[in-house]
């Protein structure tokens, strides 16, 4: 290498240390956000109350050591609300890792959520697998909520979802981008997990039904475990049957449903639901007297619960399960026909079609 | 003839010329006694010439031996003289006498490419033996063996060996036109004939393959292609090779499948890892620290928290460090080499660390990094892949992950683009059908 060469090589590499003077964010110059929620102020100059945590990270992972920071601020919209947060901390904000976004109730009632979908699915830095969910009583207190079981910071809300931590049936698992889609697709509408503050924890057990933008029906715990498996198939769920003294309890372990519309111009919109799984609680010897019995007396109880939470449904006016997107996709596409649906929705009947299959007591004779 | 000989040597105290007489004739010896090996000059010279001395029969066999070459034209002389050839004037004729000290006797122990259950006989620092551990390993009549002598200073022998009914006449002709061409002051390895045969300077990957071992070269003959030795060197030039097998050691070829298979697996992962962990760590450092998990993510900024400079600074200090290391270890004398594998490793990397200089997980990726690099089993290949990290360092500072991504695949484009010797260098498949085309021309 001659000379010169040599040289402008080593003016190069010393322009490199100048570097560290520019805009080059290392991961120690970002503050993690990880968890974030919209809420409704009640100031109509200001309406969007957008709340972040902040993780605090530490070189040490532990039970209780999660250390976070959160940090409030009022605006005129979600995105002047977030630029107004970069002024009260000193890093920057990094939503790369922001995995539960919360709505809050009155702002899911009030304002809707198209708004907030708008700033959500329009950041590069959001990604499409966050968790969706409704915070009751507002978003504020199951964002700042700091359980002490959690490692490390917003790890115990994330824990809750899919099949991440534990797979709770009663919980209702929505992405970000399962959410857009039933934001904007016709004849499917949007259903959120209700997320609370209960004790030093978060409680997950109910389930929102939306049209288009507002929340229209909250489904109790009961009628959201129906849902849950009825809509989306989960499984570890259980079945029960009512009986003296002591009710018949089925642990499912598998659980198939699908759904389908039958009959020409009036249809029948159909729930086949398939569920195995075995006896966790019933009186002894129950299953030799008359096993076929019992599981029909189960898929009879089952389907009529679960017939009398689709009405309900119904009557709210939303489709979270697509029959409407199933009688669209069934048909030729006139014009009208979407029209068409709506008015047949309002009367539609339903028929739950469950089998139940027990696998056994869970004893060994 | 002898003055003559004086004159341009310039009579150097090394070198022995006398007239012997043996009272019924004359002899004009001259040789170089250091390389020559004097046992053989006594019993085929010295003796016949004293003490059981016939005229007749000695000029018998002077003219007869296969030994003894007469008839070497005065300007080579000098030449023969240099390589340890002894120089006789009988009766006014000047006859030639091969009589070249043998350092090695046996073969080497391999040393770089270490093999734990194949053969662990390797090249020596001479031709002849060497010529003889291949023809002993690849023992058919095709082997073809072609001698050049390059006019430099050093005229080391060099031998291109190839096997006539498999090789590829195109390359074969390309070969021997460089071989014919090569004309360098000093020529004192086979890495450097290497580098001479190879032309270009800058290139990214080798083209030629050096190895100890003549189990290698045997293999690599019999699949069609060519191989040079040289005389004073223990390594071998493979050519043409191809990207892939540079990863093959020769125990994959004698141990059982699943476990080649699984360390030829092991070495891709591994020369992935060396080349672009360093690259990786500053990209999402800097740049996208959403890709891994957010327990990582917590973790790595936690330890970089006393880190007072930007990734890319922490990345070259420590890669500064480990290069260091490893250069020290490698020119130190062996009994302190562990010392400065211990003083490097141990106390440098977890002083660093406390001090604050690096992030913890910045050590474990130098350590991933260098371990690594010694897996790559041909330590030329291992070297080149050692400086191209460094240039995907350099994309990632400035582009992120993108930009690793970006001169992945630019670095896959440029081996498709690569020539050896004509074959393409990054084909995974060998072209059977030409090898087939070249025996039937």
């Amino acid at each position: 290498m001659t000379g010169k060469r040599m040289l402008s090589c080593i003016v190069c590499l010393t322009l490199l240390l100048v570097l560290g003077g520019c805009q080059l964010k290392d991961i120690d110059k970002r503050y993690f956000v990880v968890s974030a929620g919209f809420d409704y102020s009640n100031d109509p100059a200001k309406p969007y109350r957008v709340t972040l945590r902040l993780a605090l990270p530490s070189s040490k992972v532990e039970e209780g050591g999660a250390m976070s920071v959160v940090q409030t601020v009022d605006a005129a919209s979600i995105a002047e609300a977030v630029r107004h947060l970069k002024a009260t901390v000193d890093k920057e904000l990094e939503f790369g890792h922001c995995r539960e976004f919360v709505l809050g109730k009155e702002l899911v009632a009030k304002d809707g959520i198209y708004n907030s979908m708008q700033w959500l699915s329009r950041r590069r830095d959001i990604q499409s697998v966050s968790n969706m969910m409704i915070g009751d009583p507002d978003a504020l207190s199951v964002v700042s909520l700091k359980p002490k079981s959690e490692r490390y910071p917003g790890n115990s809300l994330f824990l809750s979802f899919g099949n991440e931590g534990t797979e709770s049936a009663h919980t209702v698992t929505t992405y970000l981008f399962d959410l857009y889609r039933r934001l904007y697709e016709t004849g499917l509408d949007p259903a959120l997990p209700v997320a609370s503050v209960f004790l030093d924890a978060y409680k997950i057990d109910r389930a929102a039904l939306l049209d288009k933008n507002k929340a229209r029906l909250y489904l109790d715990p009961e009628e959201t475990l129906l849902f849950n498996m009825t809509a989306f198939g989960v499984d570890n769920t259980i079945i029960v049957l009512p009986d003296k003294p002591l009710n018949i309890v089925l642990a499912a372990t598998r659980n198939t449903s699908s759904i389908d519309l039958k009959g020409g111009s009036d249809p029948v919109a159909v729930v086949n639901i398939r569920i195995e799984g075995f006896l966790e609680q019933s009186p002894p010897h129950l299953l030799e007297e008359d096993w076929s019995g019992l599981e029909r007396k189960m898929a009879k109880h089952f389907a009529e619960e679960a017939e009398r939470m689709l009405y309900k449904i119904r009557d709210a006016g939303v489709d979270p399960y697509g029959f409407g997107l199933h009688y669209l996709a069934d048909r030729h596409n006139a014009k009208g026909s979407w029209e068409k649906w709506k008015s047949l929705y309002r009367e539609i009947r339903f028929d739950v079609r469950a089998k139940v299959s027990i696998q056994g007591s869970g004893l060994i004779r | 003839m002898i003055e003559a000989i004086q004159d341009q040597l310039g009579n150097p105290s090394d070198f022995t010329a006398e007239t012997m007489d043996n009272g019924y004739a004359k002899m004009q010896i001259c040789f170089f006694p250091g390389m020559c090996d004097m046992d053989q000059l006594k019993d085929a010279v010295i003796v016949p010439f004293s003490y059981r001395f016939d005229p007749d029969e000695f000029r018998r066999m002077l003219h007869t031996s296969v030994a003894f070459m007469k008839d070497v034209p005065a300007n080579h002389l000098a030449d023969y003289l240099l390589k340890g050839y002894v120089i006789l004037g009988y009766e006014g004729e000047v006859f030639v006498f091969r009589a070249i000290r043998r350092m090695q006797t046996a073969p080497d122990q391999t040393q770089v490419e270490a093999s734990l259950q194949g053969p662990q006989s390797a090249f020596t620092e001479n031709l002849d033996l060497n010529l003889t551990l291949v023809r002993t390993l690849y023992n058919v009549p095709d082997l073809s063996v072609e001698n050049y002598e390059p006019g430099n200073l050093s005229k080391s022998k060099i031998v291109l060996l190839y096997d006539r009914t498999k090789c590829n006449d195109a390359t074969l002709k390309e070969v021997r036109k460089r071989l014919e061409n090569l004309d360098h002051g000093l020529l004192l390895s086979a890495g450097q004939l290497a580098k001479h045969l190879s032309q270009a300077k800058y290139r990214l990957f080798p083209i030629t393959q050096l190895t100890e071992r003549p189990d290698r070269l045997s293999m690599h003959i019999n699949k069609g292609k060519l191989a040079v030795l040289m005389d004073g060197s223990r390594f071998a030039i493979l050519l043409p090779v191809h990207f892939f097998d540079f990863m093959y050691a020769m125990d994959d070829h004698y141990e059982p499948s699943w476990m080649s298979n699984f360390m030829l697996g092991l070495r891709y992962i591994s020369m992935l890892l060396t080349l672009t962990l360093p690259a990786l760590y500053i990209s999402i450092v800097s740049y996208n620290p959403e890709v891994f998990r957010v327990q990582l993510a917590f973790t790595i900024d936690g330890s970089r928290a006393a880190v007072p400079y930007p990734s890319f600074i922490e990345v070259l200090l420590m890669l500064f460090m480990i290069e260091v290391l490893i250069e020290a270890s490698l020119r130190l004398p062996r009994a302190v080499g562990s010392t400065a594998a211990t003083v490097g490793g141990l106390i440098l990397g977890q002083a660093a660390q406390q001090a604050g200089l690096v992030s913890s997980v910045m050590i474990i990726v130098t350590s991933v990094v260098a371990i690594s690099n010694f897996v790559i089993p041909n330590t030329t290949f291992s070297y080149f892949i050692r400086i191209l990290k460094y240039g995907f360092v350099a994309v990632a500072v400035f582009a992120g992950l993108v930009g690793v991504v970006v001169a992945l695949f630019m670095m896959v484009v440029y081996l498709c683009n690569m020539r050896s010797f004509g074959e393409p260098y990054f084909a995974l498949f060998q072209s059977k059908a030409r090898v087939a085309g070249s025996k039937n021309r």
